[in-house]
């Protein structure tokens, strides 16, 4: 990833030595909130339902081609297990842990684990209380998240960013049939994963993301908020949102160490508002996102837009296809540019509609601004009741001396497949 | 690019199975004024018996047969609420297999224009809108298409009374439906056969769009609730062409849950009731 140091360098944040001692200072803060929470509730005796699920998972990773970098191997395997836990009190609070953790793999910061939700919420007619660690999901398109913010990107997971980070919060929702108003305070900040100096998917220089720099003087424990306005029109869903705070997505700056040089992420303050929409017109789906971004330095505005056309039963069989098109595009001032910067994605989807429930998702992307591409499959099928198979391969091509974020990619095509066992 | 892009075989638009009693489609095209006078009474008659039920919930189990023999089986939850001046709202929420687990499926029916209709996917925690046009799709791989479990309202028929029938020692008024204008279908054309005394379905003959028989449901063991309400206790759908069948079978039926509009709403999907 490019990554500037055009901008002036903010001082240095105050920094105290127990933060460093622990690193996971906030949920350790969230679970004795969530417990003091459980004391004050009449909660373990009225347990009135609990129900455990989740899986295990072991994944294989094939990188086909020679790594950049000494140190990083060609093939990877690891375990996962992600337990959740739902509980109904009778108070009428509604109880939620789920966890995640990896293990086994060579990059000590892919093996790792997280706290994704440890949530209590309840609802008094229209309006609904959560606290603890959530999720929370905004947008409307399939190739780009540009609106979806309240969470951090677990990104060692994948790169697609659809593995979220649980994000410690309050959330006060008041919802009609008219759609909903959701208020989040967000009280501490998660950092985003990134893969270790001898992992696979990183930047040409490695990250240093035990050390990041913030803009705030409270660092990760500066008091997020965000809003968010979903309406329901007819056929259309429209999600009107600000957020006020630390952003997820860092800066990379350089930096000499030691070892060489180095990337040190910079999570900057911003203040943000955002729009996403999608609607359901006969056998079309529109699906629209976009936002403007205020911040010190790659302010900048940014929108993603496309359709999807689905094609039922095909052929006489019970298939479906859906044709996707989206086009993004970004003008982030600066520091910050990011891989879909004027960007063309080609989506094939099908849907077998099988007792297996065969989904294959064949995807496309042109930089048009740029002179990168890449091509992607993901595919998923369950073998008997509680087995499931997914595949995962992606293919990065650079052309000329292409200088956007993707190129750093260019050697590592991977292939993965994932076994999951469900209980 | 979303992990698990798909589940688009949930796609679609549900149920309301009670109303299939609610509307008893037909009409013809070289019918006469007077038999499709008498198919729209009968829809409507049946509409009007199984109005004012308010909300329910019921326990599903799907069990897919294909045509060696070889079963699988889906556990979900469905809960109805009746909205007063449009069609009802309905939520599925998936139980089994494991991995759809939490999946659930919102559908508001309208009378006048084409559902709307949400997917939830707790594994992204992502709400999707879906077309409440993709009727003709199969449900979750079995033999019933969305078409088959949604709100059967009356506008979207027109409707030709056949004449009566003997069926298992009932007497059946016998009523064909087509769709109506711009209503999306998979089927030329169903003929239902209706308890007389009941207005419930017992049986229906779904014609493919080249006229040719393809699937017949057939439904057992009605019970009352609330001393008004017909519900099945099992539906059982075969199709002919492929021979692959599907059997849902119905427990658990609770009226006057207390259910509210907030609860059918999209943003309390992941909120499992």
């Amino acid at each position: 990833m490019r990554a500037h140091a055009m901008y002036r360098r903010p001082p240095a944040a105050p920094r105290f030595p127990w933060r460093r001692l622990a690193p996971s200072l906030s949920l350790l803060l969230s679970f004795t909130a969530i417990w003091l929470a459980c004391l004050v509730l009449p909660l373990p005796p009225s347990l009135q339902a609990m129900e455990l699920t989740g899986y295990v998972e072991a994944e294989g990773r094939l990188f086909p081609r020679q790594p950049a970098a000494a140190g990083q191997a060609h093939h990877d395997a690891s375990l996962a297990i992600q337990p959740e836990l739902y509980g109904w009190l009778a108070n009428g609070w509604r109880a939620s842990l789920v966890f995640f953790g990896r293990s086994g793999g060579p990059d000590n910061e892919r093996n790792h684990w997280d706290l994704r939700e440890a949530s209590l919420s309840k609802a008094w007619g229209a309006l609904e209380l959560e606290l603890g660690v959530g999720r929370v999901f905004w947008g409307a398109t399939e190739f780009v998240h540009l609106v979806d913010i309240v969470n951090q990107t677990d990104l060692v997971e994948d790169i697609d960013g659809d593995d979220k980070l649980g994000q410690p919060l309050i959330r006060l929702t008041y919802g009609r049939s008219w759609g909903a108003v959701d208020l989040f305070l967000l009280p501490f900040f998660r950092p985003r994963t990134f893969p270790g100096a001898n992992g696979r998917l990183r930047p040409t220089f490695p990250i240093l993301q035990d050390e990041p720099d913030y803009e705030s003087a409270r660092g990760r424990d500066h008091v997020d908020y965000a809003g968010r306005l979903t309406l329901i029109l007819g056929p259309t869903d429209i999600g009107i949102a600000f957020f006020a705070g630390t952003n997820r997505e860092p800066l990379l700056l350089p930096r000499l160490t030691g070892q060489g040089m180095a990337l040190v992420p910079y999570y900057q303050q911003i203040r943000q508002i955002s729009i996403d929409a999608q609607a359901a017109v006969g056998d079309w789906l529109w699906k629209f996102e976009g936002r403007y971004r205020d911040a010190a330095a790659a302010s900048g505005s940014a929108a993603v837009g496309g359709v999807e056309y689905t094609l039922y039963a095909v052929g006489d069989t019970a298939a479906d296809i859906g044709l996707l098109a989206e086009y993004g595009w970004d003008q982030r001032r600066g520091a910050q540019a990011i891989a879909q910067d004027n960007d063309l994605m080609l989506g094939l989807r099908l849907a077998a509609n099988d007792t297996a429930n065969t989904t294959l998702l064949l995807g496309l992307g042109l930089n048009l601004a740029g002179d990168t591409s890449f091509l992607r499959l993901e595919g998923e099928q369950r073998l008997g009741e509680r087995w499931k198979l997914i595949v995962e391969g992606s293919l990065f091509f650079t052309h000329g001396d292409a200088t956007d974020p993707l190129a750093s990619l260019a050697d590592d095509d991977f292939f993965r497949l994932q076994l999951r066992r469900y209980f | 690019m979303s992990r698990r892009p798909f589940r688009r075989f949930l796609a679609a638009a549900i149920f309301l199975f009670a109303c299939f009693g609610t509307a008893f489609p037909q009409a013809a095209s070289a019918a006469t004024p007077a038999a499709e006078a008498r198919g729209l009474a009968i829809a409507r008659e049946a509409d009007r018996r199984d109005r004012g039920f308010g909300d329910y919930a019921a326990v599903m189990t799907m069990i897919l047969t294909n045509r060696h023999g070889e079963t699988s089986k889906r556990e979900m939850r469905l809960f109805v609420l009746e909205m007063p001046d449009d069609g009802d709202r309905s939520l599925l929420i998936f139980d089994s297999p494991a991995d759809v687990r939490g999946t659930a499926l919102l559908t508001w029916a309208h009378r006048e224009r084409d559902d709307d209709q949400w997917l939830y996917l707790p594994a992204l925690k992502r709400v999707k809108r879906i077309s409440g046009r993709n009727r003709s799709g199969a449900f979750m791989g079995s033999e019933f298409s969305y078409e088959d479990i949604a709100s059967q309202e009356v506008t979207k028929y027109r409707y030709r009374f056949l004449g009566e029938e003997k069926l298992n020692g009932r007497t059946c008024l016998v009523n064909e439906r087509r769709p109506a204008q711009g209503v999306h279908s998979g089927y030329q054309r169903q003929v239902v056969w209706l308890d007389s005394e009941m207005y419930q379905p017992w049986k229906i003959d779904y014609y493919d769009r080249k006229g040719a028989l393809l699937k017949t449901l057939t439904f057992e063991g009605y019970q009352r609730f609330l001393a008004t309400y017909w519900r099945p206790t099992a539906m059982h759908m075969q199709n002919h062409q492929t021979g692959k069948r599907t059997d849902l079978l119905f427990r658990r039926y609770r009226f006057a849950t207390g259910l509210t509009p907030a609860d059918l709403s999209r943003n309390r999907l992941g909120r499992r009731p």
